[in-house]
């Protein structure tokens, strides 16, 4: 593996070639396996309930020999990171056959923490894990051109990019809170340490502000989750539903106030409005890999979490008794346009993506807030839509940043001539936000509109307009200026751009993405007609 | 003329109460070192009265058996034993407060506690 | 031999080797280290087996020279004492290990000898205290603890450690009195200083003398609060654990103050009964001084600039948490309390070792100029951030099991407003550990350029750091290890 380090010179073709060698031996070794020890044995393994535990297993050590080997030497690590993304990928999709067929990977270590905790992989939680771990091999390839130039420690950015990756698959896959619970911290202080990455002092600032509304939503969760325990006697959210009786005796009180104090906590992971002003500049101020994943995967963790949360933990009625579906899509409404209306007056552009992003995450509350089934399937296409298309703005932007060393959206003038393949997917990416039919984003604008009509509150879809509206306002301007204008120093135009391939393939991966399931969602929708089992 | 009898049956309670009293205040309120150590001696002496006065009973004898007889009442022995160990402690505790009185004494040059506080406010320590 | 004799083979031989060690070495060299280790790896081998003994042949009481119960001294070794005998002396063997190469930077070296002699009394007197089914005799061991105390700390030949010692002398002394008064109020209604003769004797006259029973555990709570640094008592402990020679504070907040808890809990649960207490309710005294020190201890931590006073104080807010615990009073309680025994003593000792190895290569006590030290140390920030991280809570360290189990031990006894103060609390401690990593972590140091390299200290400090940072995430992950003895152990003092 020695001989595959990376070179210094990045754009040069021969560590191109090496990467392609990394993916193709992952493949083949893939396939060798399949082929050799006998599907028999694969059959065994794929259908084993210890895969979820594998995963988590492999990210984790995987996180500290990164740690080890970048004390020795930098290069190297990035191919082991490289490795073991590509191992958890291969890992994931192992389970697609045996989880396809409707079954359910259950695990249980009874011992951990005291009162054990227990990972489930159903249909919906797989759909998850394969956005998460297509998302951080493509991240992982992409950074590492990205943090060698750009950004320095590599070796602690990775160490906490591998343990935030562990904490979101542990997330997706818990099946009780406190496994949720735990999780989630990991995930929290080891993004702090992404969000502060640079330490300039905006870094550090919205490091801050990050990392104590972290811990507040973490306290209020515990002290839900405590209360939840001590009146349900059970940490399991499939069974939990069963004991909460909302009366307005002492423990119903008790329970009450534990709910509200979750979703306290929830809506500040998740970032609902009021709740989100930590979120535009944690998210902007991390270096470009990691505003992707923050944007593209963590904060969707949380949503998908809440899903999991209200409908399978709490069920529809309870839902209903503490009226969410009447107050959630309003704030969802305001977050959608407040988020787009900060992002109008940014100038820098990862800023404004941020603040998008907290539009964005409105359109997700408020699919869950409509609390019907077609609600929360917009929802969870909404999340591999915002996934996509987030993570593919924010690569482009961590890509201008890279060529040119500048950050506000002004000096992208023109920038369409020397970054022609970049700055096609980010208009691709920007059209998809607007909601132009063919692309991603349109679809899911179009299941959320048939959602908020048949829970009858059309006036939502009149939101949705608008926001898309305020989206085109904010995101034509960049595409215009970087087509139209002349570049001021007069360079001549390239036909590909100046970034290293290992840049630009994540980028196309996300462009194709964003085109192939703008054109066949029903591949992805049907997955939830599958998962869906619990409304 | 209850209460004075009561307390005058209870005298070496209300000396013993007294004694603790006198030397608390004296360690609390006095700024010189050597007064606080001699106030907790008092404070020592006041409990060694106290634990005393427990196990004396009117008209026992010393707790020697004599032989034969039955009806003899003794002072229970148990308190003034364990007095003995409390003094050997609160004589090490005095040794070693007085040790450290000198030592203090040679940094700073004066035996009051004011001062010394005075003195390390003022960043002369370290 | 029988094993029965093994806790008092183990105090003794602190004592024998402790005392004979000066007369014996002149020099300290490697032969006077493997003698005090070997010492330490005999006694636990055998506190371990004094272990596995009581759990699985049931709580036995030692009386020496068979004098009985009413008159003799009397070892009460049960579940719960041997597990902290054993705690207590591995916890010093990871500590005297760490300071074989620290107290050279610390101390002259004519006094390395006697420093471990002091140590050896110390956990003799931990150890007596641990044991002793007796108050007098508690009431000795505590003196004898109070002094050896005040030793390890004014062995710095420095005159703020002089300073320090005599308060802490003071304050302790007025602490022993206060709790010896309290016994000589029991002795007067009960007539046995014994604690089992005590508990019969008390469950008949306390109708009667209800005054005097009150009176006798508020003495005694005073004395053992003002030991054990509950708010606002604590004024001695910053003073102290910040001077003090960073292995001595890590015995000190780690371990010292445990056994005064515990002692408390004797008192509460053996001497009283549970019932007693609390129709006098002592219970609800001792959670509201818990409740008054966890918020007060924090808040005084945030205002620190010298990173061992923060911890004294943080230790101040601790020490709150273990009384609540034995405050409520439920069998889930006192078990959280214990809990935290344990985890309170494991992150503390991590975090003041870890401070102490900063000050070693570093000389470096301002908070403010942490900046870029992960890079330098990164094995101590490390080990202090994963305990800074149990004292906020993070789940997968010991210290979130602790808080977890208080929590719900504070709510299914029916008084949930005490779980707002643990939040509050965990909070509070967030305000002043956070800044602390982030600045050793991601500012960066102005005379330095951001490069890892493994800590340049002696190999004995890390190591013993490495230990206690693991055992940290070992309890953390499966805490059941220490719970189930704890809970098995708990129904004694209830009942």
């Amino acid at each position: 593996m020695s001989n595959l380090d990376f070179s210094k010179n990045d754009s040069s073709f021969s560590s191109n070639l090496r990467f392609l060698s990394v993916l193709f031996t992952g493949f083949f070794l893939g396939i060798i396996f399949t082929k050799t020890i006998g599907r028999e044995i694969l059959i065994l393994f794929t259908t084993s309930n210890l895969i979820p535990g594998i995963i988590l297993a492999v990210i984790f050590t995987g996180a500290i020999i990164s740690a080890i080997v970048s004390l020795k030497k930098e290069e190297s690590r990035d191919v082991v990171l490289l490795y073991v993304n590509l191992f958890v990928v291969g890992l994931v999709f192992l389970m697609l056959p045996h989880i396809i067929e409707g079954n359910d990977m259950t695990l249980k270590l009874s011992n951990v923490l005291g009162f054990g905790i227990a990972f489930r992989v159903n249909a919906l939680t797989l759909y998850m894990l394969i956005i998460a771990s297509l998302l951080w091999f493509m991240v992982t390839l992409y950074s590492h051109s990205y943090m060698n130039k750009k950004e320095k420690s590599g070796g602690r950015f990775y160490f906490w990019f591998m343990v935030a990756y562990g904490g979101a698959m542990g997330a997706i896959m818990a099946d009780s809170l406190i496994t949720m619970f735990l999780f989630f911290e990991i995930m929290y202080i080891s993004c702090y340490f992404l969000v502060a990455h640079s330490a300039t002092p905006e870094a550090i600032k919205a490091g801050y502000r990050y990392i104590f509304m972290g811990v507040v939503g973490g306290l209020s969760m515990l002290l839900a989750v405590i209360i939840l325990h001590v009146n349900t006697g059970t940490f399991d959210l499939m069974s939990m539903s069963n004991y909460i009786v909302l009366s307005s005796d002492g423990t119903g009180r008790m329970l009450l106030v534990a709910l509200i104090f979750m979703l306290i906590g929830f809506s500040i992971k998740t970032a609902i409005f009021p709740l989100h002003f930590w979120l535009p500049g944690a998210h902007s101020s991390a270096p470009a890999p990691a505003s992707a994943i923050l944007s593209g995967l963590i904060i969707k963790v949380y949503v998908f979490s809440l899903i999991k949360f209200l409908y399978v933990g709490l069920g529809l009625e309870i839902v209903q008794f503490l009226r969410l579906p009447e107050f959630l899509p309003y704030l969802a409404s305001v977050g959608m346009i407040a988020g787009s209306v900060f992002a109008l007056r940014q100038k820098e552009l990862k800023k404004m993506l941020a603040y998008s992003t907290v539009a964005q995450v409105g359109y997700m509350i408020l699919g869950i807030g409509l609390s019907n089934p077609l609600g929360i399937s917009a929802t969870l296409f909404h999340i591999l839509t915002h996934m996509i298309t987030k993570s593919a703005l924010f690569l482009c932007a961590g890509a201008m940043y890279y060529h040119t060393g500048k950050k506000d959206i002004g000096d992208y003038k023109g920038i369409a001539c020397k970054m022609p393949v970049t700055m096609g997917i980010f208009t691709l990416a920007a059209l998809s936000m607007i909601g132009i039919p063919g692309l991603v984003g349109f679809m899911s604008k179009w299941y959320l509109s048939i959602a908020a009509i048949d829970a009858g509150m059309p006036y939502f879809v009149i939101v949705l307009l608008i926001s898309s509206f305020l989206n085109a306002m904010y995101y034509l301007p960049i595409i215009i200026n970087a087509f139209l204008i002349e570049p001021e120093d007069g360079q001549t135009c390239f036909l590909r751009d100046p970034i290293p391939n290992n840049m630009l393939f994540p980028l196309v991966g996300l462009g194709i993405g964003l085109i192939f399931f703008g054109i066949f969602p029903k591949m992805v929708v049907s997955i939830f007609q599958m998962g869906i089992t619990f409304m | 003329m209850e209460l004075i009898k009561e307390l005058l049956d209870h005298i070496n309670y209300v000396g013993s109460a007294t004694l603790f009293v006198i030397g608390l205040y004296t360690v609390l309120t006095h700024s010189n070192l050597l007064k606080k150590v001699i106030g907790i001696n008092i404070m020592e002496t006041s409990i060694f009265l106290f634990f005393v006065s427990i196990g004396y009973i009117s008209g026992g004898i010393t707790p020697i058996i004599i032989p034969g007889s039955e009806d003899i009442i003794y002072v229970n022995p148990l308190p003034s034993t364990l007095i003995l160990t409390g003094i050997v402690v609160a004589l090490s505790i005095t040794a070693y407060s007085l040790s450290l009185i000198m030592r203090l004494y040679k940094e700073y040059g004066t035996l009051d506690m004011d001062k010394i506080m005075e003195l390390r406010s003022d960043g002369q320590d370290e | 031999m029988n094993s029965i004799h093994y806790p008092i083979i183990i105090m003794l031989l602190f004592l024998i080797v402790g005392v004979s060690n000066p007369v014996i070495k002149k020099k300290f060299d490697n032969i006077e280290k493997s003698i005090l280790m070997s010492t330490f790896f005999v006694a636990i081998a055998l506190a371990f087996y004094t272990f596995l003994y009581v759990n699985i042949e049931g709580p036995f009481f030692y009386n020496f020279g068979n004098w009985g119960r009413k008159f003799g001294i009397e070892f009460a070794i049960d579940g719960f004492s041997s597990l902290l005998s054993l705690l207590i002396l591995i916890l010093s063997a990871i500590i005297v290990w760490y300071s074989f190469r620290d107290i050279g930077h610390e101390m002259d070296d004519e006094n390395f000898i006697s420093y471990y002699t002091i140590v050896f009394l110390l956990i003799f007197s931990m150890l007596g205290i641990t044991f002793s089914n007796d108050l007098f005799n508690i009431y000795v061991f505590m003196e004898i603890l109070s002094l050896t105390s005040c030793g390890i700390i004014s062995i710095k030949h420095k005159r703020v450690n002089f300073l320090a010692s005599f308060r802490y002398l003071i304050l302790n002394t007025l602490g022993s009195l206060s709790f010896f008064f309290g016994i000589a109020l029991l002795y007067m209604v009960t007539g046995h200083l014994n604690i089992v003769e005590m508990n019969i004797a008390i469950q008949e006259v306390w109708q009667v003398t209800p005054t005097n029973i009150l009176l006798a555990t508020g003495f005694m709570f005073i004395g053992l609060a003002i030991k054990s640094a509950l708010f606002p008592m604590h004024v001695w402990l910053p003073d102290a654990h910040s001077s003090a020679p960073s292995p001595s504070s890590a015995l000190l907040s780690g371990l010292v103050v445990k056994v005064y808890i515990f002692t408390m809990a004797k008192i509460v649960f053996n001497v009283l009964g549970k019932e007693i207490s609390q129709a006098l309710d002592i219970d609800l005294f001792l959670s509201i001084f818990a409740a008054i020190s966890m918020i007060m201890g924090s808040i005084f931590a945030i205002a620190q600039k010298d990173i061992k006073r923060m911890l004294a104080y943080s230790s101040v807010a601790q020490i709150g948490y273990m009384f609540l615990g034995i405050g409520i009073a439920t069998e889930l309680g006192l078990a959280a309390g214990f809990f935290h025994i344990f985890s309170h003593a494991l992150m503390k000792s991590a975090l003041f070792l870890s401070a102490g190895a900063i000050i070693y290569k570093k000389d470096l006590r301002d908070i403010s100029r942490f900046d870029g030290l992960g890079y330098e140390l990164p094995i101590s920030m490390s080990v202090f951030t994963i305990a800074a991280l149990g004292m906020i809570g993070i789940p997968g360290i010991v210290g979130f099991m602790s808080k977890f189990y208080l929590a719900e031990a504070v709510i299914l006894a029916g008084k949930p407003y005490y779980v707002v103060v643990i939040l509050l609390s965990s909070f509070l401690n967030a305000v002043y550990y956070l800044p602390i990593i982030i600045s050793a972590f991601i500012k960066k140091d102005p005379d330095r350029e951001k490069i890892l390299e493994i800590d340049d200290i002696p190999r004995s400090m890390y190591t013993s750091m490495i230990i206690i940072g693991f055992c940290m995430i070992l309890f953390g992950m499966f805490p059941n290890l220490l719970m189930n003895t704890i809970i098995n152990v708990v129904p004694t003092f209830i009942n």
